[in-house]
């Protein structure tokens, strides 16, 4: 424990130093304050989005993005999971999802965002779409890995000692796999964190990131830096939230 | 002996913190300066940010003026709206580049240091708002409540909220979308919106098109807009040869389009893949002024007595203003200084 907050303080002395720095260099105009602007106008501009930007109140933006990401990733964790130990399970089903997946995996999403759009049109579907398709296919692979681990001798002792196809998978797979689902879950819902902005490039008019993109386009620098720690904050409260999660139901995550 | 170890750390991940931000504001002053930072000698390389459309820079990219009157080598860049050409001049990456008056006047409000030294054109109908016909829209006040797609920040938006306001709507009784041209022509075709206000080229592709009004028409209702060019502060005071020679350039493309319209319309044609008929009547929809033609006291005006541009941008920053898009207008004495005729001026006295 006293190591942890050892290292915790190491942590903490780290933001402050960089924050020292960042107001040092803007305060005696070291770096030009309309590219970087002061943490001052960081702060004030951060107050004036809180009440409103450009018709919506900065957790309307959020919530709104919020809204689309959480969609789409409970889509995602709805489909891949299943799809993915089943690919895990059966060879055959692996064989004719895996080159598809394979293919648009690596893909920038907006590649095909624009295909997106012109399918299913400018609103939200087009965007939470592209957040599913980029929530998918972490979860999915992590399941699949994560069959494909489970111990072979673990199943047969079950078989063995009587257990049905179903036992098997409810009481000897799954729970085998829960610690690598959460692996993917985590990186799934930072694949779709990241793609939000892109996301959020064509035909929105509310969402963080739009505000982001939007701000640039004023040059407004100042709301553009508050944006994006504010992005910064809301992806760091949703990993702590996922793995409050994760502790609780696979308590044994890390321990062989 | 512990403790001396963590102290050591501790300074050297302290020092390490600090070095990356040095590193990073390092970067950013790097980029601040660009190409222009070199001395007068060494300077080998001109960027010129640009947009594509049926205006004298197209003319004088596809003829090569730049390179003849310049005489270094030019580079040009394409952009798809101006607050992406404002994005690259501002942070040093491009020398020159072509944008609206809106954008202009944003980045001029915000204290930049750029100055528009040339109006491309004054927008007629080359810049329109237009609804699609099975809407059944044929009036401006017909748009409440209807969707309407823009680039956001552009002068074409800048354009729709003044025609929204002739009308007596605002941008609360429709449902604006920020779109770039070419995702506007995909919605459009597909009926996902109901109106766009955008240019051409992409105008001129839209199907099923009843125009609402022109860039033109609000010009004659006081709003009037213009693609003009930026150069960065710091290139044009150490290169105002550079300057002059970009001016002459497009100058002779003005020349030609004004003594030899064929030419200029089949060049421009070839330039936007399109039929000469399309760019001929493209390129009418704006106005394009030679040098002496833009010192009038309706744009420039002179060094001494600067012309109706510095009002015209001091008018849209107070209507950005009121739009809530800007935070400030400074002093007129900024947009002054932004409006900057020096150039057009030597090169109208060496014709």
């Amino acid at each position: 424990m006293k190591k942890l907050s050892k290292l915790q303080g190491i942590s903490i002395l780290s933001v402050i130093t960089v924050f020292v720095m960042w107001t040092l260099l803007t305060e005696f105009e070291l770096v030009d304050t309309k590219f970087i602007p002061t943490p001052i106008s960081v702060w004030e501009a951060f107050l004036s989005i809180c009440s409103d930007y450009k018709g919506y109140t900065l957790l309307e933006h959020l919530a709104e993005s919020m809204k689309r990401l959480f969609s789409a990733f409970g889509l995602a964790v709805i489909t891949a999971v299943p799809i993915g130990l089943l690919s895990g399970f059966s060879e055959k089903f692996r064989a004719v999802l895996s080159p598809l997946i394979e293919f648009y995996r690596p893909l920038p999403p907006l590649a095909y965002y624009t295909i997106l759009v012109l399918i299913l049109g400018i609103g939200d579907s087009s965007k939470i779409t592209l957040l599913y398709l980029a929530c998918f296919a972490p979860i999915y692979v992590s399941c699949v890995s994560a069959v494909i681990r489970v111990h072979q001798d673990h199943i047969n002792s079950a078989y063995t000692l009587g257990a049905s196809k179903f036992q098997v998978f409810k009481d000897v797979i799954f729970p085998s796999c829960l610690p690598d689902m959460f692996t993917g879950l985590r990186t799934s819902i930072g694949v779709g964190y990241s793609t939000l902005v892109a996301a959020e490039m064509v035909a929105a008019n509310v969402g963080i990131g739009w505000l982001v993109l939007d701000a640039k386009n004023w040059l407004r620098n100042d709301i553009v830096f508050a944006g994006i720690i504010v992005m910064g904050i809301t992806g760091i409260l949703i990993n702590f939230i996922i793995n409050k999660i994760e502790r609780k139901f696979v308590p044994w995550s890390g321990k062989a | 002996m512990k403790s001396r170890k963590t102290l050591a750390k501790r300074l050297a991940l302290l020092g390490l913190s600090a070095f990356s931000v040095f590193a990073i504001a390092g970067c950013g002053s790097d980029e601040v300066s660009g190409s222009g930072d070199d001395t007068a000698s060494t300077l080998t390389k001109v960027v010129i940010g640009t947009q594509e459309m049926p205006n004298d820079e197209g003319i004088a990219k596809a003829l090569g003026y730049f390179e003849e009157t310049i005489g270094i080598e030019v580079e040009l860049v394409s952009f798809d709206s101006g607050s992406d050409v404002n994005t690259a001049l501002l942070s040093g990456s491009i020398d020159f580049g072509l944008l609206g008056s809106c954008p202009a006047v944003i980045a001029i409000a915000n204290g930049y240091d750029v100055e528009c030294i040339w109006v491309h054109d004054v927008l007629g109908s080359a810049e329109s708002l237009v609804a699609r016909t099975a809407t059944g829209i044929t009036t401006v006040a017909d748009l409440e409540g209807k969707i309407i797609a823009t680039p956001f920040a552009s002068t074409a938006h800048f354009s729709l909220l003044s025609a929204l306001e002739t009308a007596g709507l605002t941008a609360d009784d429709v449902t604006l979308l920020d779109m770039q041209p070419s995702e506007i022509y995909a919605a459009w075709e597909t009926g996902q919106i109901d109106a766009a206000y955008v240019w051409d080229p992409t105008l001129s592709e839209l199907s099923d098109v009843t125009l609402l009004m022109t860039s033109g028409d609000l010009a004659d209702l006081g709003f009037m807009t213009s693609n003009v060019e930026l150069v960065r502060g710091d290139f044009a005071d150490e290169y105002p040869e550079i300057v002059e020679a970009y001016i002459e350039a497009l100058a002779m493309a003005v020349e030609l389009y004004q003594t030899d319209e064929a030419t200029a319309i089949s060049v421009i044609a070839e330039a936007l893949e399109t039929t000469e008929e399309s760019a001929a009547s493209q390129m009418a929809g704006s106005i394009w002024m030679s040098p002496s033609e833009q010192l009038d006291p309706a744009y420039f005006g002179t060094s001494d007595d600067k012309g109706g541009l510095v009002d015209n941008f001091i008018d849209t920053a107070e209507f950005l203003l009121a739009q809530g898009s800007i935070t400030e207008v400074p002093d007129d004495s900024v947009f002054e200084a932004g409006v900057n005729p020096e150039f057009i001026e030597a090169v109208a006295a060496g014709e």
